[in-house]
């Protein structure tokens, strides 16, 4: 195939802001996506059985569902199940559009906590990108929070809170904590390709209305106008090198099996933080035996998860919890930053959603006896689909070199590739930091004056939130890439996804993974392909 | 070739048929597991569970002999009361199965219109807010402790 500018790996948020952006500055772009386009109409909740869909056919879990895009996910020694989604648009198609930054102190926590590393940018250094990123997708939020410095505005206004947001609120205000309305990739008016939100509520498993900015419809088809050529149904399953050690494109393998390659003067992964590892680790040759970009045996270890848990809290009152977005009605950062006296570091992010769906409801009772749910109970239960509030939590996981991806010596996807192998496990720290949320959940219910509530101490099946696996850093021997997700190893490699991040906050990354996609697109035009400019 | 295959969407079948001897099993498992109140029907006693059913087994899982596998299982069980205990057992013995066949016969009798009309559930369906919904949530005031305690953001170098 004809050598282009660039050879982009994925088309999700990081691959669409990256192609964007370069092909907007003249540079021919090739995007490999290994699934293909999906449509909003294509999506469960176009029908009336979607809580039955979302259980397989649509599952978080690529190891339940199965699709023809997704690979495997070894997972048999870890406390989790990462999910992605395998698409145009990538895990976006899937994401519930939460759109916090990270806080300064997330940049500095090796300054400030004494533990893992500060980041070699700043909240300063990407808030422009930031800014940039939100005005073009139309984010939606209330500006001024208390919770960040000044200057942070968004270009949309907020969502309704709703009933859910206003009675979750009441409960965070009873108690004297932070909330405040909660920012989304969701459009509150009709932005270029999205349309306005229709609260559909179902945000998290595919917008029926096309509202969520997800980033097949936010960016991806803005590049293609800029002449981005996005190939679909192309796996990757190696980035090749030339004599002198530099990248020259990707083999890459098309849905009948055949094998092509695709030549550029620069490559950029934008894989997510579990398959953006294992390419670089399929990558392997005589001259980077222990992978590509990995001379500091970086590439893999570190990874983030940013563990999840819950409190569905249920109310006398019809709060209407089948209205979206879902998205986050509020957030809640009291307990963001590290407090010694709760005997661990850092803290989480605290957010509410609604329940939607009666099977829903029944799903979240599955921890009660037999007689308390089945025959006559579960109709009472199937009408609190109407009276849930789930009060979810982030919380932040810090790096440690013993959590990896690496390639599965027993598993492998369709076309013959390793699958990646998750080696994953919760920290003390990490488990403290669960337990103190959902303690401070289940009293936020209480103050809102909630009947019951379900806590659920770790969502196994839950972590999309891929990160740190090709950390950045300033130091070639305990960093993979520069601050621009230059490669140290290999100058014409780039890396422009969530495993860049150093630390992984608590908030929900797609907002920073795609600044910084922005900041790592920008570095390219600047610097050159090959930092020749610098 | 198969480029015409969808890779990101699944492939599902809308309906399967059931024959005579499944449906009865899981029509009486639903029964069972579902009951009826003074308000609430028993689903054996609506007409339309038939194709519902058949639209949810479909919907639940793309092994549809892993339905049929554990409907085989519970066949020999007639009535109410064997049924009821078998059922017991299974959620104890295979949660994954009971998890399976119990989502099918709740979903398929939450997702009829007629109940859904009973319980007050909509549907996910379209629901715009009015213009001004998201300035009248908070004209009351509620944000204002909030915004009255000021800054609580940690200052790090670089900000």
């Amino acid at each position: 195939m004809d050598e282009v500018d660039i050879v982009v790996i994925g088309a999700g948020p990081a691959g669409s802001v990256v192609s964007h952006t370069l092909a907007e500055a003249g540079l021919s772009v090739v995007c490999l996506e290994q699934g293909d386009w999906v449509n909003p109409s294509d999506f469960a909740a176009n029908n009336p059985e979607w809580e039955l869909l979302i259980q397989e056919h649509w599952s978080h879990d690529p190891n339940i569902r199965k699709l023809p895009s997704d690979y495997p996910v070894d997972v048999v020694d870890s406390d989790m199940s990462p999910v992605m989604f395998n698409a145009v648009g990538g895990s976006s198609i899937y994401f519930g559009a939460e759109w916090p930054r990270l806080a300064p102190s997330d940049f500095r926590v090796k300054s400030l906590d004494g533990i893992a590393d500060d980041w070699p940018i700043s909240y300063a250094e990407l808030k422009p990108y930031h800014d940039e990123v939100d005005r073009f997708i139309g984010a939606s939020g209330l500006a001024n929070d208390p919770a960040y410095p000044a200057g942070l505005e968004y270009p949309m206004p907020p969502h309704p809170l709703g009933l859910v947001g206003r009675k979750s609120a009441q409960g965070a205000n009873a108690l004297g904590w932070h909330w405040w309305p909660g920012t989304n990739a969701i459009s509150t008016k009709k932005h270029k390709a999205l349309e306005p939100c229709a609260r559909f509520g179902v945000c998290e498993w595919g917008c029926p209305q096309g509202a969520k900015a997800s980033f097949d419809l936010a960016y991806m088809v803005h590049a293609q106008k800029a002449g981005v050529k996005v190939v679909t149904g192309a796996r990757v399953r190696e980035i090749t090198t030339n004599s002198v050690g530099l990248a020259d494109g990707a083999i890459w393998i098309d849905r009948n099996g055949n094998e092509l390659k695709q030549r550029a003067k620069a490559v950029v992964v934008c894989a997510n933080g579990v398959g953006t590892p294992r390419l670089l680790l399929l990558s392997a040759n005589k001259r980077h035996p222990d992978g590509l970009a990995n001379s500091s045996g970086m590439a893999g270890k570190n990874l983030m998860l940013h563990p999840n848990c819950s409190v569905a809290g249920f109310y006398d009152e019809d709060l209407k919890s089948h209205r979206g977005p879902a998205g986050q009605l509020i957030y809640s950062l009291e307990f963001y930053e590290t407090d010694e006296s709760r005997g661990f570091a850092r803290g989480a992010k605290l957010h509410v959603l609604p329940l939607p769906g009666p099977l829903n409801s029944i799903e979240a009772h599955r921890g009660n006896s037999f007689d308390d749910l089945w025959g006559t109970n579960l109709h009472d239960i199937a009408r609190r689909h109407a009276s849930g509030i789930l009060w979810a939590a982030n919380t932040e996981d810090l790096p440690e070199e013993s959590n990896t991806v690496s390639l599965s010596s027993t598993i492998f996807d369709k076309d013959g590739l390793a699958a990646p192998k998750v080696n994953y496990r919760i920290s003390e720290g990490t488990r403290k930091n669960l337990k103190f949320a959902v303690a401070r959940m289940e009293e936020l219910h209480q103050a809102s004056g909630a009947k019951s509530t379900i806590s659920t101490e770790l969502w196994v099946d839950q972590p999309g939130h891929l990160l740190g696996t090709a950390r950045m850093g300033k130091d070639p021997n305990t960093s993979v890439v520069d601050s621009w997700g230059r490669s140290h190893d290999v100058k014409n490699l780039f890396i422009a996804d969530g495993s860049i991040f150093v630390t992984s906050g608590a908030m929900n990354p797609t907002a920073t993974i795609s600044a910084l996609a922005l900041r790592v697109a920008r570095g390219i035009i600047a610097h050159g392909l090959k930092g020749e400019k610098v | 070739m198969e480029t015409s295959k969808r890779l990101s969407v699944p492939h599902v079948v809308k309906q399967v048929k059931l024959d005579e001897d499944k449906y009865q099993t899981l029509i009486l498992i639903a029964d069972v597991l579902i009951g009826e109140t003074e308000i609430d029907p028993l689903p054996s006693s609506l007409e339309t569970m038939r194709g519902s059913l058949e639209i949810a087994v479909a919907a639940r899982t793309r092994n549809v002999a892993d339905v049929y596998g554990i409907l085989s299982s519970l066949a020999r069980y007639k009535d109410h009361k064997s049924l009821d205990d078998a059922l017991r057992a299974l959620s104890k013995s295979d949660p994954d199965d009971f998890q399976m066949i119990s989502s099918i016969v709740a979903g398929s009798y939450f997702m009829l219109p007629e109940i859904k009309a009973l319980i007050g559930y909509p549907g996910q369906v379209k629901d715009f807010p009015k213009f001004d919904e998201a300035f009248n949530d908070l004209e009351d005031g509620i944000l204002d402790p909030v915004i009255e305690r000021g800054s609580i953001y940690v200052v790090a170098d670089g900000e």
